[in-house]
Order: structure tokens, then sequence, then C-alpha cells
């Protein structure tokens, strides 16, 4: 991989020429720095409290990065059955809170082959830029066929339990409503895969004790506010129809009962756009931006995006900016639309920095920060 | 003399680019009927699997699906369908000739099969598991491909009658 000591200024962009806004709100000016490249469809990304990174590949492969985007450790993790094709691979890495005393972290993957897989989930221990100890934790039931719509990110809650988004397996979408199964649902779990007991359904006949929530198609973005106490996801509609959401325990999104998104063919996937106790989403996307990645910014460089979310968009090849005030879009800004690349995943960094990775097989991090004052 | 031939030769033309102009509107006719059919189908297969998880899909919900299917997906089947009636109904010609079996099954069985491999294809080829949600059932899959061997049927009858 090469490496950019002296990471080129790619483009100064400024807010008149680069950002497209609903609302005539104006983007901060900022500077967009490439990181590192040559990585093989980058899916998302996680900061070791040294300030280095983890990158997974959705091809297999675990980059360790420093700061300045120097490879510092590449490795295969041996994940069990792990299975690549299509929309599924490595997908997620999440460093939970206790990571700097045990060492233990996090990974989603698709777990199977072709007739049967499912997204599962393994913990690892990362010591000496080595992945040891991998145990899976959890499988999402049942298998299906088909390499799509697994969902896969994840959020660890105050209380350390762990909320993973799943997909409805695209040829399953009925199933999102069927509380017995995984399909189309957002789970909760611990850290060692046990289910928590105050799990909403966890002594409901009939519901799989694991579901936090339901109604789902492909959820791809999760974050929590803290400081309002919100947890915000986001999904895939088919065509049209793709959704910001404020996640609450026990809820239905409606998936596919009441959707704005139409199948890809141009028939009506469902005759509801919403239904009685189904929960509408707080913003959607007609036509669809394929959201994939999502960051709450609460970080020192941009004071003025506090509390705002970025999303990346596959289709959309942009960075939406929302401008959230107590739990509404106020706002909506597209940033990067000028590289013209399906972006991946968006992260805050521990210096206040935005970090974006592109999606391709020679994907590339970016970094955005402020544009520097000029000196007097 | 040479006036006779002139005016016959006129009168044969005439005769061959009426058939070639009803063929080419059979085609399309037969065409536009398979494709609606398939959509109301297909509509049908969509709206029983939404019913089936809520309390109740309304007459109106149900009319409005249908007429949004049959001016937003039929244009997908059109696409789908119009290589496969027309080579089915090539090589029916082609084959009635030379085997002397019967036209009519020959395109109905071409059109239903070569539907159901233009599905498989597709689905083997498009980025997402089953293109046509209704055809993600061997039901459905037949059911639709029961529309393309309408849209032979109905050109054979129409050509049929014409010629």
């Amino acid at each position: 991989m090469k490496i950019f000591a002296k990471t080129a200024v790619l483009l100064l962009i400024v807010s008149s020429l680069s950002v497209v806004s609903s609302l005539g709100a104006v983007a901060a000016p900022y500077q967009l720095t490439t990181v590192a490249e040559d990585l093989n469809y980058p899916w998302s990304l996680a900061f070791l409290p040294d300030n280095s990174m983890l990158v997974t590949e959705r091809t297999g492969k675990l980059k360790q990065l420093s700061a300045d985007g120097e490879l510092l450790a590449e490795i295969s993790p041996a994940l069990p059955e792990l299975y690549v094709a299509a929309q599924g691979g490595l997908l997620e890495v999440l460093l939970p809170a206790a990571f700097a005393e045990n060492q233990q972290l996090v990974l989603s993957y698709v777990c199977g082959n072709s007739e049967a897989n499912t997204l599962c989930l393994a913990t690892a221990r990362w010591q000496q830029n080595q992945l040891t100890d991998i145990r899976v934790i959890f499988k999402a039931q049942p298998y299906r066929k088909g390499a799509a719509h697994y969902g896969g990110r994840m959020l660890q809650l105050s209380d350390s339990s762990i909320v993973l988004t799943l997909g409805d397996g695209f040829d399953y979408r009925e199933q999102a409503q069927n509380p017995a199964n995984h399909l189309g649902k957002i789970v909760r779990l611990m850290p060692d895969g046990s289910i928590p007991t105050d799990n909403p359904f966890v002594e409901k006949a009939g519901y799989a004790a694991e579901i936090y929530s339901l109604g789902h198609r492909n959820v791809q973005g999760i974050v929590r506010d803290s400081v309002n106490q919100l947890i915000y996801s986001h999904e895939h509609g088919p065509r049209g129809g793709d959704e910001l959401n404020i996640l609450q325990a026990g809820n239905n999104y409606g998936w596919p009962v009441a959707t704005r998104g139409i199948d890809y063919t141009g028939a009506r996937v469902s005759p509801f756009r919403q239904y009685p106790g189904m929960v509408e989403p707080i913003h959607h996307w007609s036509p669809s931006i394929a959201p994939a990645g999502m960051a709450l910014y609460r970080g020192a460089l941009f004071p003025d995006w506090q509390g705002d979310l970025f999303i990346t968009a596959l289709a959309g090849k942009a960075l939406h900016h929302l401008q959230m005030e107590n739990g509404k879009m106020v706002a909506e800004q597209l940033l990067l639309t000028e590289l013209n690349s399906r972006l991946r995943d968006v992260r805050t960094g521990p210096d206040g920095a935005i970090y974006v990775l592109t999606d391709s097989a020679s994907g590339k991090l970016l970094r955005l920060t402020p544009l520097p004052v000029p000196a007097d | 003399m040479f006036s006779f031939i002139g005016k016959h030769m006129q009168t044969s033309t005439e005769v061959t680019g009426n058939s070639k102009l009803k063929r080419l509107m059979a085609f399309g006719i037969a065409l536009l009927l398979a494709a609606a059919l398939g959509s109301i189908v297909q509509s049908q297969f969509n709206l029983l699997a939404i019913a089936a998880l809520v309390k109740q899909v309304s007459f109106a919900d149900w009319f409005n699906t249908v007429w949004f299917d049959l001016r937003f997906f039929t244009p997908t089947m059109l696409v789908i369908l119009a290589p496969v009636l027309l080579l089915a109904l090539v090589a029916s010609r082609l084959l009635g000739n030379i085997a002397g079996i019967s036209r009519l099954w020959l395109a109905v069985a071409g059109s239903a099969v070569g539907f159901l491999l233009a599905l498989w294809a597709i689905n083997n080829l498009a980025p997402m598991p089953t293109l046509i949600a209704a055809s993600r059932s061997v039901q459905g899959s037949l059911a639709l491909a029961l529309c393309a061997a309408a849209g032979a049927a109905i050109y054979i009858r129409l050509t049929r009658t014409s010629v």
C-alpha cells in the first residue's frame, strides 16, 4: 500500500461549489486528504487506543493502519465458514469499551456457502498485530440462499450490550415481519453472545429472544446520540424508500408492509406507505441513495457540526450531512459529490476529523479536516 | 401482357406487405396482452404475500396496486417477453414446417420454457438474487411462464384468422 507521509490534499472544497442543500444551509469549508489507498472493498473502520486504525476489507482481510496511513499489519482472520460473495464477506469490526482492558474485538461477517449462508458474529483478541482466540458468538437464523442483504453494522450501548443490524436476505422480505427468526431484524446481545434479560421479546412466545426491533430491509448504519439518548439507524429501501429511523426497542419499522419504495422492476412491494403499529422514518430518500454507513459527529474540529449525522451513500455517491436538532433533521447537505465515488463508511476519528471509506477494489481512506486558517 | 404482369406483381407485393404488417400488429398485440397479463398475475402474488402480514387489504388498495403495476411493471415484462416470444414464434414456425407438429403447441411450449430460461438467466446476471418477486416461488414462475405462453397462443390465433 502506498503511504502518504505528507498526505496530499486532493481538493479544497468551498461550500458553494460542493454543497447541495435542501434547506439552504451552507457547509463549512473543509479539506480532503487521502490517508490510504489500495484498500480492497473496505467496509468498516475502527480506531485503536493508540490512534492507529483497523480497516476491514469485505474480501476477507483486516488491516491496521497508522494515523498517517502506513500499513502496520495485514491479516486474513481465520473466521469459521467465512463466505465472500456479492455483498457477503468480512463486514464490520467493533472495538467494545472494554477493549483497552481485554483487547477483545467483535467482527461481523457472512458465514456459510452459496446455498446456505447467514450473518455471523465472532469475538477475537487483538494482540501483537494478530487475531487470536476467535469465537463465534452468534449466527443469525435461518440460513438463506443468495448473497444479499446481511446488515452487519454494530453499536455498543452504555450497558455494554451490542446491537447488531441484520438484513432480510432480499428474497425473504416477508420474513422481516416474522418474529420467530432473525431475517430483517435488529438484535441485541451481550459481548459473550448471551441474550440480555431485558430484551423486548425475551419472554414472549413465538418471538426470537434476541430481537430488538423488526421490520427492517437492510440496515447498514447505526449510531447512538448519547446527549439526546437516541439511537439512529438507516436502511436501504428498494427503488426509493431508503429510511432514517429513530430506533426503539420492540418497535416494528414496517418492511415490507409499509414502504415508500417500489421494486426494481417497477412493481409495488406493498399498497401501504404507512400502516398502524408500524413506525415511520424521520427521513427518507427517494430515489434511493443506498446508505451504507453513519457517524454522529461529536469531535472538536468542526464546532458547527456537533450532533449532526453523516451518512455515506453508495448509489448516491455522496456524504450526506444531516443537521439534527432534538431528533429531527433540519437540513441536509451533500458533500464529496465531486469524487463521484461510492462511499461505504464514515467515522469520527479521535482527532476530531471525519474519516470516509470509498467502495471499490481500490478503495481509499479519506480524512476531512477544516481548512487551515490563513495567516495574516 | 406486360401491364398484366406489372399489375399482378404490384398486387402480390401489397398482399405480402399487408401480411407482414398484420403479423407485426398481431405480435404487438400478443406481446402487450401477455405482458399486461403477467403484470396482473405478479401483482396477485405480491398482494397475497402482503395480505398474509396484515389484517386486511381493501379492494381499493388491491385495485390501485394492480393498476400501478400495469403502468410501471408492464415495461419490464415487455423487455423480457419480447425476445422470448419472438424466438419462440420463429422456432415454432421452423420446427413446425420440419417436424409437422402443431405450431400452436410448439409456440406455447417454447414461450413458456423460454420465459423460464430468461428468468433463470436474469437472476444469475442481475445483482439481486431474484429480479421479479413473484418468481421467487415455483408457482409464481410457472404462472408468469403461462402468461408468456398465452402471448404465443394469442399471436397464433390472430395470424390464423387474419391471413
